[in-house]
């Protein structure tokens, strides 16, 4: 677990060991906010051990790699998923949220996107979503405040989240050495550079990106098709 | 045959004359694993079917895939 301080506020960060997902993570009493909700024993054993009672798991698209913790979640919390509308029906379809494929994924890569490794063997699932927000809702949790925007290209619900206007939590839309990835099922090269590409180059050089995968990283530093 | 061919070209961004029947998927730059589970997900949609694994693994080749497809009762 990594610990950073965004605009005052704590944020805890969980990463698998394999892909280099994340899940960002901020406390407030008895109630926890995840952005994305990758597997990860030690955030489950976080919030256990804090004795979280209620979670928001804000979703930044519905691949399986950044929802796979949500059905343990919500065996273990009262646990509420928000999405982009678009992408409920992406949740709840195993072949859409790619579970039902990851395996194939892996045995096929020959490209390196990322380092091959061994990844868990993966049950197909599907997630529901509780509750949707529309391109421009601002998600309030506690005093804080979210604002979702569209970025489809990657999957068709993927999304920004900014915080405080400085913290962009991009998922796999924005990334720091890797092109995004428009060949997923869902994936549309068109629709990245009609919406997306704008979106990221209109940000001021003073954000800073918490990606979905690796490390944080300044705007500028981003890969743009 | 046609809708088989569509899928593999827009799946692989190919040149329309560009689709040689013996050709594998080592030939193809963008039929790596994306590209597979793209080009194994829009034939599901496009035929109505849904692939066993042993045959999503099976799946190497142009040829290959139509005798798969076959299997399936899709006629080409």
């Amino acid at each position: 677990m990594e610990v950073i301080k965004a605009a005052g506020n704590t944020i805890y960060i969980f990463k698998t060991k394999v892909i280099d997902a994340n899940t960002y993570c901020f406390i407030e009493g008895n109630d926890a906010l995840l952005i994305d909700a990758v597997q990860s024993d030690e955030l489950q054993n976080f919030l256990l051990s804090l004795e979280i009672k209620r979670i928001a798991v804000l979703l930044t698209h519905g691949h399986y790699d950044h929802i796979m913790s949500i059905p343990n979640l919500r065996k273990q919390f009262d646990t509420v998923v928000i999405c982009a509308e678009s992408g409920k029906d992406i949740l709840e379809n195993p072949r859409k949220n790619l579970s039902a494929v990851a395996n194939h994924i892996n045995f096929f890569r020959k490209d390196s996107i990322w380092e091959k490794e061994e990844l868990d063997n993966i049950i197909p699932f599907r997630v529901t979503c509780d509750f949707t927000l529309n391109d421009r809702d601002v998600y309030k949790w506690k005093n804080l405040e979210f604002q979702m925007i569209c970025t489809p290209g990657h999957s068709a619900d993927s999304v920004f989240y900014l915080f405080c206007n400085t913290y962009l939590f991009s998922g796999d839309s924005l990334l720091k050495g890797r092109e995004p990835i428009l060949r997923f099922p869902g994936g549309n090269v068109q629709d990245y550079m009609r919406y997306t590409k704008p979106i990221i180059l209109s940000f001021p050089d003073t954000v800073e990106v918490l990606p979905g995968h690796g490390a944080r990283f300044k705007i500028s530093e981003g890969t743009v098709l | 045959m046609e809708k088989y061919n569509r899928v593999f070209v827009e799946t692989f961004g190919l040149k329309q004359n560009f689709l040689p029947e013996n050709v594998t998927r080592n030939e193809i730059k963008d039929w790596d694993s994306i590209g597979h589970i793209s080009l194994i997900t829009k034939l599901e949609d496009e035929y109505n079917i849904l692939f066993d694994t042993e045959d999503i693994l099976k799946f190497n080749s142009y040829l290959t895939g139509i005798d798969i497809l076959k299997k399936y009762g899709v006629k080409l």
